[in-house]
């Protein structure tokens, strides 16, 4: 019964990333069109900012995720957990170019964000926040936190709170409770969420285009450009081969730390 | 046993802990209350602070034939990726659970491995072998595309569910003198039923929600909602996107939440 | 591994399987496939058109599609791919089937393009002939005639900028305050108009070679002064709007529209160019007879045009448009005489022979 779906991802997952690499080998330039992409500032410029975007992304969707995380598996007011898991879960439910829109608003030059920083008085002239790379993060970390909270919230439903507790109660301060008792115990969850929040975060398109605009590229937008633009299909596909590699080695490296199990429990 | 200054220092770790979660808690509302907020001011174009207020948005929504057709399509799109999606993956998940097949890991795996690819780069080679058999630009390749995009979450909800309904329950009924049949049917089937629909409405709000595919692999005709409000976000805002977000967001929160329940009860 | 699970499960299992496979094709058949009538010994169609979305397919529905269609009694269907149609006809081309027949304003750059690559028909000799006799000098060319004209033009808003640049010139010239705006999308009209500053002429513009270093370093300078690289007229007019920037490089129709909203503009015709865009019949088409008859008729119905430029805006290539269209709208139309020998026109042929290398060093310029 298993055939239908083992076909699908045969025919619709293996073969489409197969033809991806065979095409860039093959088509073009052949291997060429690999040196042709890293000769391009403009797609070496996109590879930089990818990283480091979406480096910035992860260290604050992982941060704020899992304290979020942690927070709601600690708190025992039901109105708490209500309200905290409202937060968290109404972006992600609220559509991914909706959530973007948002912040376009917010950020414009005449928009929410600039018109109170001079009602504060912290500034006289409206900022330049739209189209900037800080757009970017806020964007994509808004998407993603969603995310690093559940990827992180199954490995500390299993965290036992009397080992806590006990770690208190025989003298243990609480940043060192927290060091050495719950952070090993809570280790796979962060790597998992982690691997998880950067692999996906490398490959967003919609957000760098609208809040990052023509100067702030990703890697999906040079590869659109390629496609759509510039009709050099070749060079798209090494761009999007590089792409992969990359997800494919972050997920690779946490799987070696912390095993399979703990990002597939991320994902559920 | 503690000294002061670790009280102090602890008190302060508390509350930085605590401040963390209150930023990201309020980071988390704020967009999704600015935009409902900014739904019901009546100024021509979006401005803030609005200057009017009203429903003229969502008028606007209810009337004009922008919006009539990509929602259409999207519902569409939407129904019949869902459907396919549990044919695809339903009958293969109860086969891998029940006959213990070897390999039934590594299918499993890579169904749900498309959902960690870095999307651009799918979408690229969907792109490619799409072209090669003319399925670009058509509305069975968009479900294809976003059929490949539910199979993740749909595996994942079903396979955990089925981890929870144990074989011996259907056992217990064959003893009982049901066929085989017919304890498949009332007892697994019945117990799977609210993982199914939990999975089925994923897949739905996934491929509503969905941008990116049907930027690469749409055409012409081929206007969905998220990509119509991708391209008015991107080329120039029509003021009722407020509203239709505000829609939505009430919508799918309902529908995931209602999903998000059945998924608990199998559980 | 699919076969081997087949052949090891029990029929009903196989069943199924098969019933899955022919249920995810039957739903998936279930929308959107295209019926194509053989093409009769009159061609009566149906056309399709590529066009460019919202008021801009409304105006040529209405203006163009809906009498046409009434006259000869050929269906006439309009799909919207704005800014796409190179991609896609090529796409088309490699599936084998072109699924489109006429191109409604194609951009200047794209069409020819598509001309080089040969994918639009050229214009039968005769019917070039009678193009020429009616549309206004300049606007037929081998592969079509121009329609949706506009310019490039220098735009300011007043309210915001003390002084704004009489010229290219001064546009690029960085004592000149003001939070700038360009195109993303047309590598040739920024390097034409930096062509320009750095005093090329704009009588020269249409055969001059431009220096592709010079070009870019004058681009260069001005870069961070520009705020916005737009991607579409929409988005141009909401950047003006917004106060996201206070200058720039605009469609001449588009930034009087923003004046009528209500949004104070001052357009600057100097050093402008002339941008046209192409009616085009696409080569393979099924209904290529259907598809030039639809040509002759948008040529030989000035008042139709007239009123297509009243709904968008843009301009026409039909000199007798002119007498159905009020003085306001007139004079701001790029192809009223006074407007036009202002504005430059650009060297194509160069474009189509350099584009490799110029969209190349265009997307290090712009993204990098």
């Amino acid at each position: 019964m298993a055939a239908p779906l083992v076909l699908a991802i045969l025919f619709l997952v293996i073969y489409p990333l197969f033809k991806l690499v065979y095409d860039s080998l093959t088509q073009g330039d052949g291997p060429g069109n690999y040196v042709e992409a890293f000769k391009s500032s403009a797609i070496r410029k996109a590879i930089l900012m990818t990283l480091a975007q979406s480096a910035a992304v992860t260290v604050l969707s992982v941060t704020l995720g899992s304290s979020l995380a942690w927070t709601l598996r600690r708190a025992t007011r039901r109105s708490v957990t209500a309200v905290l898991w409202a937060a968290v879960l109404l972006p992600f439910w609220m559509g991914l170019v909706v959530k973007n829109y948002a912040f376009a608003l917010l950020l414009a030059r005449e928009g929410a964000v600039n018109h109170f920083l001079q009602k504060l008085g912290l500034i006289d002239q409206p900022v330049q926040l739209l189209y900037t790379a800080f757009a970017v993060v806020l964007g994509m970390t808004y998407t993603m936190i969603p995310y690093a909270v559940l990827a992180a919230y199954p490995t500390m439903t299993m965290v036992d709170v009397e080992l806590l507790n006990a770690a208190q109660g025989m003298g243990a301060s609480k940043r060192k409770t927290f060091s050495t008792v719950l952070m090993p115990l809570i280790r796979p969850g962060i790597v998992a969420s982690t691997a998880i929040v950067f692999a996906i975060s490398i490959g967003f398109y919609v957000t760098p285009v609208l809040l990052g605009g023509a100067q702030t590229p990703f890697i999906a937008t040079v590869i659109s450009d390629d496609i759509f633009t510039f009709f050099n299909y070749p060079r798209a596909a090494a761009s999007s081969v590089i792409l992969l590699v990359i997800a494919i080695s972050v997920l690779g490296l946490a799987m070696k730390a912390v095993g399979l199990k703990a990002i597939r429990g991320g994902l559920g | 046993m503690t000294t002061r200054t670790d009280r102090i220092l602890d008190g302060l770790f508390t509350w930085v802990g605590r401040l963390i979660v209150g930023i990201g808690a309020l980071f988390m509302a704020v967009p999704a209350l600015f935009i409902a907020m900014l739904s019901f001011s009546n100024d021509q174009h979006i401005a803030f602070p609005p200057k009017t207020w009203g429903v003229n948005r969502y008028v606007d929504l209810f009337t004009s034939d922008t919006w009539a057709a990509p929602i259409g399509l999207s519902l569409r799109l939407a129904a019949v990726t869902a459907v396919v999606a549990l044919l695809l993956v339903l009958p293969a998940i109860i086969g891998l659970k029940r006959s213990n097949l070897r390999g039934g890991g590594f299918i499993e795996g890579a169904s749900v491995a498309p959902m960690l690819f870095p999307v651009a780069a799918y979408a690229v080679g969907l792109y490619a072998v799409f072209a090669e058999v003319g399925l670009l630009a058509s509305f069975q390749g968009i479900v294809i595309s976003h059929v490949i995009h539910a199979v993740p979450m749909v595996v994942i909800i079903l396979s955990t569910a089925m981890d929870q309904i144990r074989p011996e329950l259907e056992l217990a009924a064959m003893t009982m003198g049901a066929s085989r049949g017919r304890a498949w049917l009332g007892v697994t089937l019945r117990l799977l039923t609210p993982a199914v629909a939990g999975a089925a409405i994923f897949a739905f709000v996934s491929s509503f929600d969905e941008a990116v595919f049907i930027t690469f692999l749409g055409g012409p005709g081929l206007v969905t909602l998220p990509k119509l409000i991708f391209d008015s976000v991107q080329f120039g805002v029509d003021p009722a996107i407020t509203a239709v977000a505000t829609v939505l967001m009430i919508v799918t929160s309902a529908l995931l939440f209602f999903a998000t329940r059945l998924r608990k009860d199998v559980r | 591994m699919g076969s081997n699970l087949l052949r090891r499960g029990t029929p009903w299992l196989r069943t199924t399987a098969v019933a899955a496979a022919t249920a995810m094709l039957v739903a998936a058949c279930g929308g959107g496939s295209k019926q194509n009538s053989a093409a009769e010994a009159e061609d009566k169609g149906p056309l399709v058109i590529a066009s460019w979305g919202a008021y801009f397919s409304a105006a040529t529905k209405k203006n163009l599609v809906e009498p046409f269609t009434k006259e000869t009694g050929i269906q006439v269907q309009i799909v919207d791919a704005p800014g796409k149609y190179v991609a896609n006809l090529q796409s088309q081309q490699k599936a084998g089937k072109m699924q489109w027949d006429l191109l409604d304003s194609t951009s200047g750059p794209d069409a020819y393009i598509l001309a080089d690559q040969k994918l639009v028909e050229p214009l039968p000799a005769d019917l070039k002939k009678q193009f020429e006799s009616v549309l206004s000098k300049g606007s037929v060319v081998d592969f079509g005639f121009t329609f949706s004209n506009l310019g490039y033009v220098i735009a300011c808003r007043t309210d915001k900028v003390k002084e704004c640049p009489p010229d290219a010139k001064s546009f690029f010239d960085k004592s000149i305050p003001g939070r700038r705006q360009s195109v993303a999308t047309s590598p040739l009209i920024n390097l034409s108009m930096a062509e320009m500053a750095s005093g090329v002429s704009p009588k020269d513009l249409k055969t001059h070679e431009i220096n592709l270093d010079r070009a870019f370093a004058k681009l260069k300078e001005i870069k961070p002064e520009m705020k916005v690289w737009w991607q579409s007229g929409d988005q141009m007019e909401q950047a003006y709007r917004n106060g996201e920037v206070e200058m720039g490089i605009a469609y001449s129709g588009r930034a009087f529209s923003l004046n009528d909203k209500g949004t104070p503009m001052k357009v600057v015709w100097t050093d402008g160019i002339y941008n046209p865009g192409f009616w085009q019949v696409v080569k393979g088409s099924q209904h290529t007879k259907a598809a030039f008859k639809f040509l002759e008729w948008v040529a030989n119905h000035p008042e139709a045009q007239a009123g297509w430029a009243k709904d968008t805006g843009y301009s026409v290539p039909n000199p007798k448009a002119f007498d159905y269209m009020a003085d306001d709208l007139k004079t701001k139309q790029v192809d009223w005489p006074a407007n036009r020998e202002q504005l430059a026109s650009l060297n194509y042929e160069w474009y189509v022979k350099n584009q490799a290398e110029v969209n190349k060093r265009w997307q290090e310029f712009l993204r990098g």
